[in-house]
């Protein structure tokens, strides 16, 4: 009676574990098959990268796997929000980065109510329409405190390409 | 045996430290020459005045002040040689942390780039593990992307941080006012 209780849960749970195990195999697979059609040039780029990785402290390893699983959790359009805004990110100089990541950071700093409080009006603002978000933005006490540079910056930001027009 | 030879060696002989035989010659030339004769006779008359003056008995403690002046000069030898040692060897050291950090900074800015432009050497691609390079293959191809992923999303955010704080800000003014009515 037991031997068949063991052998039902050991086939549930190959049941369950094997879609997680195909895929994760299926994903080293492609990355392997990638891996061999790469230049040798990208080759020695991510090999760079990786020792830079290793030596990162584990928490900011942990942050960048963290912050990878995010991204493919998200949708097409988020995912292109965030690889557009990244790119206008990398443009910026050092100056206008570090601007960036202290105001992140003292959000990141704030307490725990306050930081639902702006998540929960982010979540009403995101089912207002686009040209509503827009005008809620241009209007807000954080846009009229930037000055001309910075407005361009978070212009760019906030606003992929196409919804530029949309803010004159 | 010239009159140059006798009077180079006239200190000697009156310090009695030739042999019998140059002793002997040296006297026998001295009685005949009169150049010889009249600087033998200066000499001997130097030696007796040098002979008039007390001798004099050194202090008991001077061979050990002789001794510690000699230590003394060794030892600032020493930190004449360690000094500039210990300069070049710290300079040697500052330039290689510099170097150190250079090239860490540098290993950095390439992984930042995005387009490879290091020289493709076999020592870059051995010495790795392969297999972790490839579990994480799409991590590390963008790993700049995903390092800021977080601060990129809560860009968003930000519009509504300074209402936010301005909203709590006066609810509590408002409600110390209400305590002070």
């Amino acid at each position: 009676m037991k031997k068949g209780i063991r052998i039902v849960f050991s086939m549930v749970f190959l049941l369950i574990a094997s879609p997680y195990l195909q895929a994760e195999e299926n994903g080293i697979t492609k990355n392997r098959v990638l891996w061999k059609s790469m230049s040798q040039q990208e080759r020695v780029r991510i090999i760079k990268m990786y020792r830079v990785w290793k030596t990162q402290p584990a928490e900011s390893r942990r942050k960048i796997q963290q912050n990878y699983k995010t991204y493919h959790n998200l949708s097409h359009e988020e995912r292109q929000k965030l690889k557009s805004r990244y790119n206008e990110y990398k443009r910026l100089d050092a100056l206008h980065r570090k601007l960036i990541r202290e105001r992140v950071k003292k959000m990141d700093q704030m307490f725990k109510d306050r930081r639902n409080m702006i998540l929960e009006r982010y979540g009403t603002m995101q089912k207002k329409p686009r040209e509503e978000q827009i005008r809620m933005i241009k209007k807000s006490l954080f846009w009229k405190r930037l000055n001309e540079q910075e407005r361009e910056i978070f212009k760019k930001l906030l606003f992929p390409q196409h919804e530029e027009n949309k803010l004159q | 045996m010239n009159c140059q030879w006798i009077q180079d060696n006239l200190s000697a002989y009156m310090d009695k430290e030739l042999s019998e035989a140059k002793i002997s010659a040296i006297r026998e030339h001295v009685r005949n020459c009169t150049g010889c004769r009249t600087e033998y006779e200066r000499m001997s008359q130097a030696w007796n005045v040098l002979n008039l003056w007390a001798e004099i008995e050194p202090r008991p403690d001077l061979r050990k002040k002789i001794l510690h002046a000699v230590q003394e000069e060794k030892s600032s030898q020493w930190l004449q040689i360690m000094l500039p040692a210990a300069a070049v060897l710290l300079m040697a050291m500052s330039i290689y942390i510099y170097v150190g950090y250079f090239h860490a900074r540098n290993d950095q800015d390439m992984a930042g780039q995005t387009e490879g432009t290091a020289v493709v050497t076999e020592h870059d691609l051995q010495n790795v593990n392969e297999d972790e390079i490839i579990t994480h293959l799409e991590l590390l191809r963008d790993k700049d992307f995903y390092d800021t992923l977080d601060t990129l999303e809560k860009i968003d955010y930000l519009p509504l941080v300074e209402e936010v704080m301005q909203n709590i800000e006066e609810e509590q003014r408002s409600s110390l006012e209400c305590s002070l009515v």
